[in-house]
């Protein structure tokens, strides 16, 4: 069994496994994911890594939430001047065409999106950076894998839609010149039809994004187990922080 | 100026120009084909021409409509065992899979099976199946006057429209598993909604009644009801042979 206090909710929680997606919080649910986002802001923000609940209110501390799980807006909001985003639903962000107000952040929180933004995939993290304040940080996830380049499903996305056939999804979508393109065997997380996975990221791939980027990359630490932060050797969370 | 007497409402009328599709009838709108269905459906029922308003009441008989106009269904309802049907709104009817229930005297499908998924024949078939032996389909669809039967989406099975935007596109599993799609739909009633499958022919339509057991009778003008008709599109009355 490991012991584990969760960071989140403040539980003392006893399991047999301890998974990134898997809830592991006998009390709120969180997984390794949730419990390292809250580790790595706290030690971007404050150096030492504080339970969600210890957070000192800090309204000069500006963030943004990219669809960020709950509990964790609930508690930002009320310590930072923070602002958690959709895709679709409000407020809305488009990291694609982030509005000119949304800028100056000392953190930005994006966990398990990037997958999910329509190429070219450079402009996010490009975007992630001009964001940021220097000095800033993002607390950043994704699926993720050692070996190889970053693999596009659509590189060619463009004008484009999900259509359900009695058969299953298909994407149909004309490309920047006009050509059309059908795609088969789509994956979506958060349920059949809903958010569509564009793209399998590579580490080297990653890397040489937030190079471009102007970003630096720090790939989480193995485990912290005092907050049952276990990991894989893949897919782990990321820091990425703008220079000074 | 041409004078005619509408038989669907019983307008007297005097129109410039009289045309299958653009409305004549100064009253109810009605157009040349409209009109013949009211006209057609009289002869073969009747066997004189009269207007929709001097139908007699006859519950014996059993008929159907697919998507007839109000002006003409409601009418209909009213005198004959007759209820109209539509493929997306209650009471539903799909000529694909229709239900068992047969023996009716006539059917109207009016502008209909242009837009009727295919296999066409199929639906030619169904329509026979449904009807009494010397039943009737009062039956108007375009046709051209030359050449075959041009289907859009010949292998049309697991589809959708899709509106992108640069425009309405159609995407298609075939049986076999291909994906399909299809540039420039052509819609009737408006973008992205009622699909054009294909252009009949007179050949094709002729070879499809034939293939069904129907002998067809081609409209004939009548312009006391203002019943005037191009060579092609012509209204045609299929008998179950």
């Amino acid at each position: 069994m490991i012991d584990f206090l969760c960071n989140i909710c403040g539980s003392n929680c006893s399991v047999e496994t301890i998974d990134r997606e898997v809830p592991s919080c006998q009390s709120c649910g969180s997984n390794a994911r949730f419990r390292w986002i809250v580790e790595a802001l706290s030690m971007e923000l404050f150096g030492r890594s504080l339970l969600l609940k210890d957070f000192p209110k800090r309204k000069d501390i500006r963030g943004l939430g990219m669809s960020d799980p709950d509990p964790l807006p609930d508690t930002l909001e009320v310590c930072f001047d923070y602002i958690n985003t959709g895709y679709d639903i409000e407020p809305k962000l488009d990291i694609l065409n982030p509005p000119p107000q949304f800028g100056a952040f000392d953190f930005i929180v994006s966990s398990e999106v990037f997958e999910h933004v329509q190429p070219p995939i450079q402009t996010a993290f490009n975007n992630l950076a001009r964001m940021l304040k220097p000095g800033g940080s993002v607390i950043f996830s994704v699926p993720w894998g050692w070996p190889g380049d970053t693999v596009e499903f659509f590189p060619g996305l463009y004008d484009y839609e999900v259509v359900k056939l009695r058969s299953g999804y298909v994407l149909v979508n004309r490309t920047r010149d006009g050509q059309l393109e059908t795609f088969d065997g789509l994956v979506f997380h958060g349920g059949a039809g809903a958010t569509l996975l564009v793209r399998d990221f590579s580490v080297s791939g990653i890397a040489a994004n937030c190079e471009a980027a102007g970003l630096t990359m720090t790939i989480a630490e193995e485990t912290d187990l005092r907050y049952g932060i276990v990991w894989e050797k893949w897919s782990r969370g990321m820091v990425l922080r703008k220079s000074r | 100026m041409i004078d005619f007497l509408c038989n669907v409402c019983g307008a007297r009328c005097s129109a410039k120009t009289i045309d299958r599709e653009i409305p004549s009838c100064r009253k109810c709108g009605s157009n040349v084909r409209f009109r013949w269905i009211v006209h057609a459906l009289s002869m073969e029922l009747f066997g004189k021409s009269l207007p929709l308003k001097k139908f007699p009441k006859r519950k014996d008989i059993r008929g159907f409509g697919m998507s007839d106009p109000g002006e003409i269904g409601y009418p209909l309802s009213k005198c004959l065992d007759y209820t109209n049907t539509f493929y997306d709104a209650e009471p539903r009817f799909d000529i694909q899979s229709p239900p068992v229930s047969t023996a009716y005297d006539f059917i109207t499908t009016s502008e209909v099976f242009e837009h009727v998924p295919p296999p066409i024949q199929k639906a030619f078939n169904n329509l026979a199946r449904l009807l009494k032996p010397d039943g009737i389909v009062i039956f108007t669809t375009p046709w051209e006057m030359e050449g075959d039967t041009i289907e859009h989406y010949p292998n049309l099975y697991d589809w959708q429209i899709v509106k992108l935007q640069s425009g309405y596109l159609v995407v298609n599993r075939t049986a076999s598993g291909q994906l399909e799609t299809f540039e420039k739909p052509e819609f009737h009633r408006g973008p992205g909604s009622v699909l054009e499958m294909r252009i009949f022919s007179k050949s094709g339509l002729l070879a499809n009644c034939e293939a069904a057991g129907f002998a067809v009778t081609m409209a004939e003008d009548y312009p006391a009801y203002g019943i005037v008709w191009e060579k092609w599109s012509r209204g045609m009355i299929l008998r179950k042979q």
